[in-house]
């Protein structure tokens, strides 16, 4: 269909108006300085650590029975990134461990420090199962990532002739992990590592709305992953 | 007015009130088809049946369910919108527990408890195993976001174990009551309901094997058929 020459008048006018571009700088500007999170990690060794060639090391998140628990998701996140790039580690599954290992590994079971792993590990069958798959060392998992502060206010109006939200929200996440390395050939804790991230995500409602995420869990499983893989490497 | 543009409005007027019928159609259907769904669950519990690593006692035990364990269904309406659950349990209970006894024993098979009543321990008749497990399922029960305030899906299960010995003759029973947890994701009620189930009958599963043959009557059962080196049962 040919354009009327009097539509043009619509595009000026559905174009971006000077409160909208400043809109946008500002949601830009926010996402330079607070899309972010800082992270801080720290290391306490207490032997010295190698893996050989072969070996396996296991990431168990630990349960427990009340309102906070790790996320498998984190879990998964550090299987992910430690099983790959150029020195990858040889990793054996939660599950399949677990799975193995039924029922000394349950949330109720499960060796609560290094200290118990010789009481475990005289039960039948169990130092043979981990020496059959190599697994080296098994990194526990604590923690969780817990939203501290929100704020701000947003409303989105859906029609049939349209939709959009307006306003602006934000809220600010704390992930703090700690990663406890027992050696299953020694049986004593090997060391620590904790990951703490913060972060403030936010929320604009410009018609469309426009996440700007800090995701302060998932930076730190990146530098508790990092960490964790030179500190079983002997870095 | 000329016949094309009457023609044009009318068009017009079709088209627009058709697509949004369409529209609302849609819609409509869709909030029903979220409603419809979002009311009423249906689960068959299915998961992995680990095969515990534990020695097993030297021992025949004779298993006993009810009909009513292998096909355990609960229902429940639950309040403030909660929708109606259907969570068949009885499908796993049996596979999970016919795994477990036979690690637990030297065999394990399903027997009736009438045809061996008479027999004289500690020299059980030949058809007759050295006693008898009866296990059933006394309560299931679980919690949903909505109604915990947390977020995850909890899941209780009780169970009772009755132990009879070679006569029939009842010895003792305990109730086991094992817990599981599983993290609450948009649109996956069911998945995470599952797995708190698994979760649960696992550390039910775990607490029989470890902590049950170390129950008194128990352990005193056990005891009347370990032989000593003479070949006699060390009372």
């Amino acid at each position: 269909m040919p354009m009327n020459p009097k539509d043009k008048s619509l595009f000026k006018i559905a174009g971006p108006s000077t409160s909208i571009r400043v809109a946008t700088y500002a949601a830009l500007l926010m996402l330079l300085l607070s899309g972010c999170a800082t992270t801080r990690i720290e290391e306490s060794r207490s032997s010295t650590t190698q893996l050989a060639a072969g070996e396996a090391m296991v990431i168990l998140g630990r349960a427990t029975y009340n309102d906070r628990e790790t996320e498998e998701s984190f879990t998964d996140c550090l299987e992910d990134i430690l099983s790959q790039g150029s020195n990858p580690i040889r990793l054996v599954g939660q599950k399949k461990f677990k799975n193995d290992l039924y029922p000394w590994f349950e949330p109720r079971t499960a060796p609560g420090n290094a200290g118990d792993l010789g009481r475990l590990f005289s039960e039948p069958g169990v130092r043979d199962r981990i020496r059959a798959s190599k697994i080296r060392y098994l990194a526990w998992i604590e923690g969780d990532t817990v939203t501290i502060d929100s704020g701000g206010s947003m409303s989105c109006a859906v029609s049939t002739f349209g939709g959009g939200c307006f306003g602006m929200s934000f809220w600010e996440q704390d992930a703090s992990y700690e990663a406890s390395v027992w050696d299953l050939e020694t049986l004593d804790a090997s060391g620590q590592i904790s990951a703490d991230a913060n972060g403030t995500s936010y929320l604009a409602g410009l018609v469309v709305p426009i996440p700007i995420l800090a995701r302060p869990g998932n930076a730190a499983c990146k530098g508790l992953a990092n960490q964790l893989r030179s500190f079983v490497g002997g870095e | 007015m000329r016949k094309d543009q009457r023609q044009g409005k009318y068009a017009e007027g079709v088209v627009k009130p058709f697509g949004s019928a369409i529209f609302v159609t849609l819609t409509a259907g869709l909030a029903c088809l979220l409603l419809v769904s979002g009311c009423s669950h249906s689960i068959t519990v299915e998961g992995r049946v680990p095969t515990p690593l534990i020695e097993a006692l030297p021992l025949s035990i004779g298993v006993i369910t009810q009909p009513s364990f292998n096909s355990y269904v609960h229902n429940e309406e639950l309040p403030r919108g909660g929708g109606s659950w259907r969570i068949d349990v009885g499908q796993l209970n049996q596979r999970f527990f016919s795994t477990l006894f036979d690690a637990m024993f030297l065999t394990a098979v399903d027997a009736e408890l009438e045809a061996c009543r008479g027999s004289e321990a500690p020299v059980p008749s030949p058809d007759c195993p050295n006693g008898f497990v009866q296990v059933d399922l006394v309560e299931y029960a679980f919690l949903t976001p909505a109604l915990s305030g947390l977020n995850f899906f909890s899941v209780s299960v009780k169970y009772q174990l009755t132990l009879f010995g070679a006569d029939a003759q009842p010895l003792g029973d305990w109730i086991v009551t094992g817990y599981g947890k599983s993290e609450s994701r948009a649109f996956q009620a069911n998945k995470a309901l599952n797995q708190a189930s698994v979760e649960a009958i696992r550390d039910a599963g775990a607490r029989i094997a470890i902590e049950w043959p170390k129950q008194a009557y128990v352990s005193e059962w056990i005891d009347q058929y370990i032989l000593d080196r003479d070949g006699r049962p060390v009372m």
